[in-house]
This record gives C-alpha cells, structure tokens and sequence, in this order.
C-alpha cells in the first residue's frame, strides 16, 4: 500500500507545505470569533480547491472518491503539517455529510452536498438540557400538521450554531411507542422564523457552543431525513461519523505535540532521571498506544473488517491520554500557566496554552457519546458483560 | 501499520491454536503455584513452531503472535525466548533458554539448558550444566532458579546486543499481552455469572467501567507489541515493554479486586496468569529502565527539544 501511495503522500505534503501559513497560531491567538470564522472560510476555500475537504465522499460528489487509505494519509499530512483544523465546517462535512450519504434521499444529497462543499454550514441539534449522553429522552417536539411539521422545544452544545445555515435537527413525533422508536430527523433551515439562537460562553473564555431555540418552528416535510419515527437510526449515523478518521488526526497531532509538552517539562524540572520526566515517558507512551489503536481501527476499516466496539475504544483512548497529555502541561507551567491569558482558536487540543488545553480537553469526555457511554459499548459488545437489568431502565421511566 | 498476515502465516498461527487448545486444562486437584508443563515445549518442537521466527516467510511478527497465544494457557514452559530471542543466537537450536543476571533468580534458569546471561551492557551464552544451577522456590507462577558460577560464560558479539535486547523486550511484551488478555477473560467469566444484590456482579458500572479501561490498555499493549515485531526496532520495543508493564500493574490489581477473596487463594486459577504478569512487570529493569529507554530511544532523549 505504502509504496503505491507514495506519490499521493508526497503530492499532499508538497502542497500543504506551500499554503499553510506558519504563523497561523500566532495569527489565531486571542483574535475575535469573527476573525476566526474568516480565517476559516479562508482556509476552508482553499483545501476545498484542492480537493482536500471532502476526500471521504462518494466519486460522485465534489471532492469525493477518495478510498479510506488515501483518506489516512491527507489526515497524516495534515496533521505533519500541523495545519489548522476546519472547526466551523466540521459539522457539516463530517455529520451532516455522512448522514445524508448514508440515509438521504436522492434529491437531499443533490440539493445539500454541493451546498456543503461550496461552504454551507451546519450544525446540530441532537442534545437538550434533560437529554445529553441519554439521548432517548429528547422532548423536543415534531409535531406533523398537514406538510409541515411544527417544531417546538430547545437544543444545547451545538457547536458553531451561531453561524449555521442549517441544522441537523432529532425531535419526538411521538411519545406513545418506546423512547426511540417516537424520534424523527429533520433537516431545518436555521433562517426560518421561530429559530432563536444563544452563545454560551464557556469556562475558555470561548463560545463555540449554542442553545437553539425553537418556538413553533415550520420544517417542510420533505426535509425529513428517512421516514417519520426512524431517527433514533439515522442519529447512530451521524454520530458514527465522528469516530473513525478524526480521532486518527487528534491522535497525530497529539503526538505531534509533544516536543511542547517536552519543553514544558523540562523548564520545570531539567533532570534526566527526574520524576516528570518519567510522567512524561509515561504520557509519550500513551500517546504512541493512542496512535497505534487509531492507526489499528482504520486499518482494520480498510480492510473491511470493523469488530464491534472498536471505534468506542479509540474514543476512549484518545480522551484518556488526552487528558494526561494537558493534566501533565498543566501541572508543570505552574501558577503561571494557570493564569487566563487567552487562547488559541482553531488550534487542536495541545495548543501549549495549558489552562485553556486542560479545560477543552473535557470536551472530549462528553461530546461524541460520553466516556461512560463508551465504556458500557466496551464492555458489552467487546466483552462480552451482561447487560445492565432492565428494571433499572422501567424504574427510571426511560422504557 | 498494517499487520494482517499472509495465508502462511495464518495457516501456522491455526494450527498453533489447535495445539494450544489441547492444553488449556487444570486438573482439578492443582493448588500450586506455578502449573508446568515441560510437554507443551515438546509439543511445540515437534510441530516446527520454535522455527516461526526464523523463517523469511514467517517472521517476528507471527512469532510474537505465538508467544502472545501460548502465554494466554494456564500452564507454562519456557516458549517465549525459544520463540523470538534463540533464532537470534547460533547453537542454540531449539533447546530451552533462560535470561539471568548475575546473583538474581530467574524464570525458567533451572530448567534450561542455555542461560543467556546479563551484565550492563552485553549478552553471553553459557550452558546451564557449567553454570551450577539450582531451584528457588517461589510464589512466581513460573520455575525459578539461579546460577552461581558464570565464569564461563562466553560473550557474544557487541552487534548483537541491541537486537537481542529489543527481542527479549518483545518476547515479555508478547507474553504479558497474552497473560493479561488471559487474566481478563477469567475474570469476566467470573463477573459474569456471580451474582451479589440480586444482580450478576458484571452489570454494576463499577465494575465493568473499570474491565473496559483494561481492555483498552490491554489493547494498546498489543498495537505496540506487534508494531515492534514488524519494525523490530529498538525504541518500539521499549515502548511497547513499556506500556505492557504499566497496563499489567494495573489490571493485576482491578483482577484479583473483582474476584474477592477467591482470587486470592490457589483454589482459583487467576494466579496462574497474574503471577506470571508480577514476575515480567520488574523484568528487564522494570518500568523505570523502560521509561528511560523510551525517553532515549524514542522522544529524543532529554537534551534534544
């Protein structure tokens, strides 16, 4: 494989190597979130131009046809080349994208997918203030009147949804079958009357996160995703997207950035055999497992067989030894390091600004389905465990 | 790194497992320490396993697959050097081999019939009928003993010395992959099926949050593991010794904790694995030599940013 992708790599370094800018962190530190959505759109236009942004859609769709393998490398280079990520976009590449390869209809792929790869932005609407990683329990309502459905309620952590066209939207069209047989997956348009959004401002000092709104909202029924009832399904896609070859690029920039971590340790403590040297040993050794396991599930995609908890285990890794990567960074910069003195937009998770690394890294224990929740997939499709009973489940009210 | 294997490849290693099913027994009236089985070794021979390594078809990469495999049986013999350091050293053949340094006890040393012995920073072979061997006893699951007299010893080349000491890296690595994999599954057979508080003991999230944090590190150990057969570098080698000693001090402890006190008796079996995994976690120097070598092999050393 290497040696037949060899000039593919070598075509993709050269090419980033002559249009990322090297000074894009300093450029990107304590700017405005206006600014920041600028330097994306920037960075967006180009890797879109060259083919960059959507290597894993379909042949017949801009940029697409990539097989997974090349897919692997461009993340690689990209993350060699310490290039800035696509956060404004990577809701609608990835989640939006994904979910209508998979479960759209002809005409939705048609009207969206060039939509989203000229720059339209989504975002999503899947968690509610009583519902993040027991997503069943969603309230908001769909209720179908002739061909319309009408959308009332409210949605959290939805990233970038200050900025959205549209939204990947999951409601309940009804509460008299079981919990997730009663969801429905709408595609709404963010500009549509009744649609209020809210920036929540994070302990970062960030606000990349939204509430949404919904006060009798008006979503054209033929902007349903699949049928009325199956949304429980189509969400497993959508969340299912985010779990392959994203985490193989934050776990190679993670290893990309240890000689930070490195240069922080040992201006805190310079001797060899010193004991934050040997965390740090530790903590390498970590990553390079990270890297391995991630590097494995995609290997293991490629060649076409997946094992059945396996993308949970690469989630879990990497926001473990995440975690220890920025827990270690801020353990060694001190009182100083802890100081609020801004951060980095549109940085990976390491971006050496210690406190800020250390309180996005819990973003990783939540989003994409919580450490626990991996834990329990872990534990029951890989190992084989017993289920928990279910009349834990009837004691709740969730069945 | 891509790691699936050849038809060759794969036609060995099924043929291991078959061999390897035949002895994966404890007789029920077994309460010791250290469960040995000196025919397994033969059985091995026989059917051309100890050559895996060896062979330019084959190759390290299997060979640890083997290793990992064997060391996932109850009983124990001295397979892991035979299978991935032997190949490494001339005369040796197939006979039985064992790592000592110098004053210490060590696995398998009064059995062997080669010692391959350690000192800071070379290797020498001395066969163990010259070395005035005897028996320690030991509450290791392994046969332990020690050698009193290496005066002659014979030193092997100093080109040798890093590729034996990233295979013998590799060997303990393969086999603490197998021990801990081995030491999970028994332990989770276990919490599945006891029940306390009306439930089986599996379906508390106490437990089987912490049985997946393992699984995870266990995997980890078995990425690193076999990247290092397949590059047979030295710096992968220490990191993946590494990081299988620091996953086996942890799942030695989560095991016996979820047995109970059956866990800590030898009329339960997990011993036969977490005392073999205590006994590799302090090889080759332990976590600290480890994590030095990975700082130097692998990270630059600690005066290069």
């Amino acid at each position: 494989m290497s040696s037949d992708l060899a000039p593919f790599r070598d075509q993709i370094r050269t090419w980033l190597a002559e249009h990322v800018d090297p000074h894009w962190r300093e450029k990107m530190f304590n700017v405005s979130q206006e600014a920041f959505v600028d330097a994306q759109r920037a960075w967006f236009e180009k890797l879109s131009g060259a083919g960059l942004a959507t290597p894993h859609w379909p042949a017949d769709f801009p940029g697409g046809g990539r097989s997974l393998a090349e897919q692997k490398i461009i993340y690689e280079e990209l993350a060699r080349a310490d290039a800035p990520r696509l956060i404004l976009y990577f809701l609608s590449l990835y989640h939006a994208a994904c979910t209508l390869i998979e479960c759209g209809s002809e005409a939705q792929k048609r009207e969206f997918l060039p939509a989203i790869a000229s720059g339209q932005i989504w975002c999503q609407g899947f968690s509610e203030p009583n519902a993040g990683s027991d997503l069943a329990n969603i309230k908001t309502r769909a209720e179908r009147q002739g061909d319309v459905y009408v959308v009332n309620g409210q949605k959290i952590w939805s990233t970038m949804a200050q900025y959205a066209d549209r939204c990947l939207l999951l409601a309940r069209s009804s509460r008299e079958s079981a919990p997730q047989a009663g969801l429905t997956y709408l595609l709404v348009d963010m500009k549509t009357p009744g649609i209020s959004v809210r920036p929540i401002h994070q302990v970062t000092g960030d606000d990349e996160f939204s509430e949404i709104f919904f006060d009798d909202v008006q979503v054209p029924v033929t902007d349903r995703i699949g049928e009325e009832g199956q949304g429980w399904g189509i969400a497993q896609a959508t969340l299912a997207s985010e779990r392959g070859l994203t985490l193989v690029e934050l776990s190679l920039r993670m290893q990309q950035a240890l000689p930070r971590l490195k240069a922080a340790v040992l201006a805190r403590d310079p001797r060899v055999d010193g004991p934050l040297m040997w965390t740090y040993a530790e903590v390498a050794t970590e990553v390079a497992a990270a890297v391995a396991t991630a590097d494995q599930y995609l290997q293991n995609r490629i060649a076409g067989h997946e094992g059945l908890g396996d993308a949970s285990v690469v989630k879990l890794v990497y926001s473990r030894t995440l975690r220890r990567f920025v827990k270690l960074g801020l353990q060694v910069s001190g009182l100083q390091g802890q100081y609020h003195r801004g951060f980095m937009r549109g940085a990976p998770q390491e971006t050496g600004h210690w406190l800020q690394d250390f309180l996005n890294s819990y973003n990783w224990t939540i989003a994409g389905g919580s450490d626990e929740v991996q834990r329990n997939i872990i534990a029951e499709r890989m190992l084989g465990m017993p289920r928990e009973p279910k009349h834990w489940l009837l004691e709740k009210g969730d069945v | 790194m891509d790691f699936r294997l050849t038809d060759d490849q794969r036609q060995i290693l099924d043929a291991l497992d078959k061999l390897a099913d035949t002895f994966d027994d404890i007789a029920n009236d077994f309460h010791g320490f250290a469960l040995v089985r000196p025919d397994l070794r033969e059985a091995l021979a026989e059917g051309g396993f100890f050559d895996i390594a060896g062979f330019e078809e084959l190759g390290p990469l299997p060979a640890s697959m083997a290793v990992e495999r064997i060391a996932q049986l109850p009983c124990t013999a001295e397979v892991a050097l035979s299978m991935l350091v032997s190949p490494l050293i001339a005369d040796v053949g197939y006979d039985p081999i064992a790592l000592v340094r110098p004053g210490q006890a060590g696995r398998f040393v009064d059995s062997a019939k080669w010692l391959l012995v350690v000192d800071a920073t070379r290797y020498g072979l001395i066969e163990a009928a010259v070395a005035d061997v005897t028996s320690v006893e030991s509450i290791y699951a392994y046969p332990m003993g020690r050698a009193k007299d290496l005066a002659q010893v014979t030193w092997l080349e100093d080109s040798l010395t890093a590729r034996i000491d990233a295979r013998l890296k590799l060997a303990i690595a393969a086999e603490l992959v197998g021990l801990m994999a081995a030491a999970q599954a028994a332990t989770i057979e276990h919490i599945s099926v006891r029940k306390q508080f009306g439930r089986e003991l599996g379906t508390f999230q106490a437990l089987r949050h912490r049985m997946a944090e393992c699984r995870v590190q266990i995997g980890g150990a078995r990425w690193l593991m076999l990247k290092a057969a397949a590059t047979g570098d030295p710096g992968d080698a220490a990191l993946a010794l590494f990081h299988a000693q620091d996953a086996g001090t942890r799942l030695c402890y989560e095991v016996h904790q979820m047995m109970g006190a059956m866990g800590m008796t030898l009329e339960m079996s997990l011993h036969l694995w977490t005392y073999r995994i205590k006994a590799l976690l302090s090889d080759m120097g332990g976590r600290g030599v480890q994590a030095e070598a990975v700082l130097e092999q692998c990270f630059g050393g600690v005066n290069v940013v």
